[in-house]
């Protein structure tokens, strides 16, 4: 993986390790001492919904915080630069927006539901209920493929290390660790967990682009960068890789789609103790949802100027000196490798901690939050809700187990093609376009029938094709429509393909709109009332 | 310096200085919580525990 030369010159030293240490025996003591507090899937998946707002942001953001988000950010700033933070605002306008009005979040915690696919079943049918669990499922795993070699790579770049075996070797050993812990703990360990996390990624960031800053100077890095990039280096709008709708893409993707509509982000929502603290998570969390884009690709952009500057250290990352090399394992590196060479002793293995922090928090998330769904949504809806709360949560588990053995054939078997970030907008949104226009009508629109739920599902699936693996085995695929135009796309589609079959497809029962539903607190105190 | 590099700068600046602040202030009150949350499951714990002894 590593050149030699980078191998010889990376700081890493006996005390950055036992810090590492420390930190993963810490944590998964964490895991094992919250089992017992688990009683029933409840306590499992939204931890008793008890989570006040500051908790809230810290495990929402320690969440979303993940090391593929950080090794992603940090790539599209080393092959775009400073154009790139666009990615980053749009993501905080989005999310501060969803903070303000509310939109989805609050009326979703309303119907007091554990998933979004429950919400479905409530609003829909059990069908849709069924169908949706199994296109959120199918595309989450899917955009969670690449998380467990991403993470391996950038932990092999810290150590220095070169040979393929051994980013096999620490895939193994990271996934080992996460199972251990979610599988035991569920969501009481992952909230405390991510606390932690939270605190010791946002040091670890925040100290990290301050010495990259002090070790080559703010004009060095913006000379050499906008020297490189030209004009593109800066304006979003002008940088080939960009452009206007990749602009409006990631305020779709960013900013809404990635607070509001898609899972892992939901179930903390789901997990607020009232709907007032769910908009407050979310006014929080947009300055969260910025840094986690913006500080990692300035450290992109510093591992850029420094490989510049260093081209006997950096000769792997470039083609010749104007280009940088299209493959997108080796760009994944730079910034690691960058770090190796600048970090004091210490600094590096907090470093590491913190970004194994932000790798073991997004995970054990993601595979809760998957697992759940398939259990949840899927196997106990056909099972005709028959399923006892012990086999749920063995059911659970043993997913929780099986995502994981795909993660890793996953990371060992698939060729990356383009870069992280647009491979995981792509995933992602092959379910999340469809849900998100399943969500948004189904709460705020009242003809939205079952018929026009499944249409906008099946129809957002085709953001498939946003995928340069899946572009280019099409040999007729127009070379200037990419990943955003097709997002954007489809988005339309599956709206315009919901509105028409509700229309020619209505249900029977007519349901006033979901929004208003009242809540599960509600619903008990006018039993109570009438039991009175 | 060109316009964009210019409110790059700036925004890069002023969200670092925001980000201190707004995680100072969610790592001291998720403290606080994590404490309350656990102490509340924690005596769940305990009631369910006395009441299974009951039963049995």
């Amino acid at each position: 993986m590593l050149d030699a030369l980078l191998l010889a010159s990376s700081r890493f030293h006996t005390i950055d390790l036992v810090i590492i240490a420390a930190y993963l025996i810490g944590t998964t003591v964490v895991g094992f001492l919250a089992n017992r507090y688990i009683r029933d899937m409840s306590d499992y998946i939204v931890a008793g919904r008890s989570l006040g707002s500051s908790l809230g942001v810290a495990t929402m953001l320690g969440s979303e915080i993940g090391l593929v988000t950080v090794m992603y950010a940090a790539q599209k700033g080393f092959t775009t630069g400073f154009a790139a933070f666009h990615i980053g605002l749009m993501a905080g306008i989005g999310c501060l927006f969803i903070g303000l009005t509310g939109m989805i979040v609050t009326p979703l915690r309303r119907a007091g539901v554990k998933t979004i696919p429950e919400f479905y079943g409530q609003r829909f049918s059990r069908g849709v209920r069924i169908f949706g669990g199994i296109m959120m499922a199918a595309a989450g795993i899917l955009n969670m493929g690449a998380f467990l070699k991403t993470g391996a790579l950038f932990i092999s770049g810290l150590f220095g290390y070169e040979d393929a075996w051994t980013v096999n070797w620490i895939m193994a050993g990271l996934l080992g660790l996460v199972l251990l812990y979610t599988t035991l703990g569920g969501m009481v360990s992952v909230v405390i967990t991510d606390y932690f996390q939270f605190v010791v990624l946002s040091v670890g960031l925040v100290v990290c682009c301050m010495l990259a800053v002090n070790h080559l100077s703010w004009p060095t890095v913006v000379e050499t960068v906008n020297g490189f990039h030209g004009e593109d280096a800066v304006s979003p709008l002008a940088n080939k890789d960009f452009g206007l709708p990749y602009v409006i893409w990631s305020l779709f993707v960013f900013g809404i789609v990635s607070c509001a509509v898609w899972p892992t982000a939901v179930m903390r929502a789901c997990s607020m103790e009232n709907e007032a603290s769910v908009k407050t998570l979310y006014q929080w969390s947009a300055i969260g949802f910025v840094t986690r884009v913006v500080l990692p690709q300035f450290l992109g952009i510093c591992a850029l100027a420094y490989f510049i500057t260093n081209p006997d250290l950096g000769a792997r990352f470039f083609t010749d000196a104007s280009t940088i090399t299209n493959d997108g394992d080796i760009t994944l590196t730079a910034t690691p490798a960058f770090l190796s060479q600048i970090l004091p002793i210490g600094v590096l293995g907090l470093v590491a901690a913190g970004m194994l922090a932000a790798f073991m928090s997004t995970n054990d998330s993601y595979l809760l939050c998957w697992a759940a769904v398939i259990v949840e949504d899927i196997v106990d809806p056909i099972l005709g809700n028959r399923l006892s709360v012990v086999t749920k949560l063995w059911l659970a588990r043993g997913f929780i187990v099986l995502i994981g053995v795909y993660l890793f054939v996953f990371g060992l078997l698939y060729p990356m093609r383009q870069d992280l970030v647009d491979y995981l907008a792509v995933s992602g949104a092959i379910y999340s376009t469809g849900a998100f226009t399943v969500l948004m009508l189904g709460l705020y629109w009242k003809p939205a029938s079952s018929a026009g739920a499944y249409a906008a599902l099946a129809v957002g699936s085709l953001a498939i094709f946003g995928l340069e693996s899946v572009q280019s085995s099409i040999f007729f695929w127009p070379e200037q429509v990419g990943a955003a135009e097709v997002g954007l796309f489809v988005t339309f589609l599956a709206l315009l393909s919901m509105v028409f079959f509700s229309y020619v497809f209505p249900d029977k029962r007519q349901l006033k709109n979901a929004a208003d539903m009242v809540s599960e607190d509600e619903q008990l105190s006018s039993w109570k009332d009438y039991k009175k | 310096m060109n316009v964009w590099m210019f409110f790059w700068t700036i925004f890069l600046i002023a969200i670092i200085l925001i980000y201190i602040i707004v995680a100072a202030r969610i790592t001291w009150g998720g403290a606080k919580e994590i404490g309350t949350m656990l102490r509340r499951l924690d005596a769940e714990h305990h009631k369910q525990k006395s009441s299974n002894k009951k039963i049995s």
